[in-house]
């Protein structure tokens, strides 16, 4: 029930950031019903049974089932092919425009052909980065790389100050830990990406412990307000049960108060330093 | 070697060495995992055997190319306001693909949702090794990943890459195997194009012109060719959605059903599929019961009657 409910709910969403779909349906019709012998009949008959496949919810559950429960439902348009259809349907269309009547005009017939195509095609397509509804907030899934480079030059000053060759166990905030173990896969994180993008939990069967769960919420609230939500417990606390949890490096949002971050770093009895917009704190051997 | 020159055309020669060097990479991961090699030793292995195969689909091409020459004898052609639009068509057409190749190597977009390539690829190389930590943390495995996840290659062939050139896995997956990827999307399309208008080189162009221009306009539509193409074409769906799919159609339409089995194949190491079955094999499987059915229809009486009677000149 689960996957027909969404089969169902997946062709609402997949036709929300764009209206391609309906293009490739206007040039199934096309072949179909106006040009019959202009394409090869097997590529028209399997395009538009698996286009009907895909948005009927009982075929789309079957087809869901068919590709594991590892992919969601937009990859089941992957067995239809979109693009190479509606290229096919726009090239045979002009070539009608432009072909088929000698007619007077005939350039500029062309040339109003091209450019209404091309409206067509943006209007029923999406140039800007999608963006889906997800409990009531709008989501942009493309991650900038320039936030990448920032964490690059960060864990390049991390290094400077604790030294190339220590392994380091990090509790950084999201931004910073979003793109450490892409950076330098000798820091350990005590959490990584998979915390939030949940998707990548597909990926291992290993599951955080409630503890780092909710070291994440706690440095999620300091990088998102300054403060804890969860005001009883004491940033002393804290910083003995990231220690606990493997953490012998801390990168503190700058947003922090001050106050905080003293009483941690006294905690571990070592003093904070400033790396860029973060505070860092970390025991070295020496 | 002869009959391959003979019987496949030039992108099928390009698009065989690109799966060539998949399955290569696939055997020498699944060393990796069961047997415990090392990625350092492998990647050598890699590199000789990928030399081999580039010298050996390079070869290929240049027979294949002298073939069609040696075929064909080209009449001078008139230069017309026909030929003159074409070749504007073909301007345009390697306007937008350049466009997308600086957007893949300097854009600013990436998708990373639900995907863990460069992580994997980074910790296989610190590691020397496939699969020793969860890439996530670094720390690990507790309860361990499934093995259908681990038997897929694609992180592995990145490693090797990185290992040979000296690049970071974030520099090789994020900008430069998409502009590879995007370059034999194109050769998958041309094959397909090939496919679908056999006789007509002009129809071809502006066939891969509107897919070019096709690729722009599904940036903003998740898991559209364009968007995987510009944003994520390191990802195994990428590989098969815009290189792969196009050219298992192009082959079923033109019945190279053998090819066809060895892109299943490539798949399977790219993709997680129902135990080797996956997007591909559908195809295949679907365009053959196509065939059969319409070659069915073209037999029975009505159908024959029909024909003969276009035949006589007579409806």
């Amino acid at each position: 029930m689960e996957l027909l409910k969404n089969a169902w709910l997946g062709w609402g969403n997949y036709i929300q950031q764009g209206k391609l779909v309906i293009l490739l349906l206007v040039a199934l019709l096309f072949f179909l019903f106006l040009k019959k012998e202009e394409m090869k009949r097997s590529w028209i008959w399997y395009t538009a049974f698996m286009t009907a496949g895909c948005i009927c919810p009982v075929t789309a559950a079957v087809l869901m089932k068919y590709q594991t429960a590892f992919y969601d439902y937009a990859h089941i348009w992957s067995v239809v092919p979109t693009t190479a259809m509606i290229a096919c349907g726009i090239t045979s269309f002009l070539w009608y425009v432009w072909t088929e009547k000698e007619e007077k005009n005939n350039k500029s017939r062309a040339i109003g052909a091209v450019v209404l195509l091309g409206v067509v095609l943006l209007l029923c397509g999406n140039m800007g980065s999608p963006v889906v509804n997800q409990n009531d907030q709008t989501v942009n899934y493309l991650t900038e790389r320039e936030r990448a480079t920032k964490v690059v030059n960060i864990i390049g000053q991390l290094r400077e100050v604790c030294g190339e060759d220590e392994s380091l166990c990090l509790w950084a905030p999201e931004s910073i830990a979003e793109y450490v173990r892409a950076t330098d896969s000798s820091i350990t994180l005590l959490y990584g990406r998979n915390m939030w993008d949940k998707s990548l939990n597909a990926y291992a069967y290993d599951v955080y412990t409630p503890e780092v769960e909710f070291l994440y919420r706690c440095m999620r609230d300091w990088e998102n307000s300054g403060t804890l939500r969860e005001d009883k417990i004491s940033p002393e606390t804290l910083a003995g049960m990231a220690q606990e949890a493997g953490a012998d490096c801390i990168l503190l949002p700058d947003s922090m108060e001050r106050i905080t971050v003293a009483r941690m770093a006294r905690s571990m009895g070592i003093r904070a330093q400033k790396l860029g917009d973060y505070w860092l704190l970390y025991e070295s051997n020496d | 070697m002869g009959w391959i020159v003979k019987k496949y055309s030039l992108a099928d020669i390009l698009m065989i060495g690109f799966c060539g060097g998949i399955l290569l990479a696939e055997v020498l991961h699944l060393l990796l995992l069961f047997q415990g090699w090392s990625i350092q030793e492998s990647a050598y292995v890699f590199a000789v055997c990928l030399c081999l195969l580039v010298v050996g689909t390079v070869l290929l091409c240049v027979l294949k190319k002298k073939s069609n020459r040696d075929d064909v004898v080209q009449p001078r052609v008139e230069v017309t306001s026909k030929n003159k639009t074409f070749k504007i068509f073909y301007g345009v057409f390697a306007t937008l693909v350049i466009l997308q190749g600086l957007l893949v190597l300097f854009g600013n977009h990436i998708y990373l949702r639900g995907d863990m390539t460069v992580e994997n690829v980074a910790s296989f190389l610190h590691y020397d090794g496939v699969y020793r930590v969860n890439p996530m943390t670094g720390a690990p495995y507790t309860q361990g990943m499934p093995l259908r996840l681990q038997i897929l290659g694609l992180p592995t062939l990145y490693s090797f890459v990185c290992t040979l050139t000296g690049l970071s896995p974030a520099l090789v997956v994020w900008r430069l195997v998409p502009v590879v990827v995007l370059f034999f999307s194109y050769v998958a399309y041309g094959a397909l194009a090939k496919a679908l208008f056999t006789e007509n080189k002009e129809k071809r162009i502006v066939f891969l012109l509107v897919v070019a221009t096709l690729f722009w306009v599904e940036t903003g539509i998740g898991g559209m060719d364009g968007y995987h193409a510009l944003y994520g074409a390191w990802r195994g769906t990428a590989l098969r959605n815009l290189v792969l799919i196009p050219w298992m159609f192009s082959l079923m339409l033109c019945k190279k059903r053998v090819l066809a089995l060895g892109v299943i194949a490539t798949e399977a190491c790219l993709c997680w599929t129902l135990y080797g079955a996956g997007v591909c094999a559908l195809i295949f499987v679907l365009m053959q019961v196509a065939e059969w059915i319409l070659a069915v229809g073209r037999k029975t009486p009505k159908a024959a009657g029909e024909r003969r009677s276009v035949k006589n000149g007579t409806s």
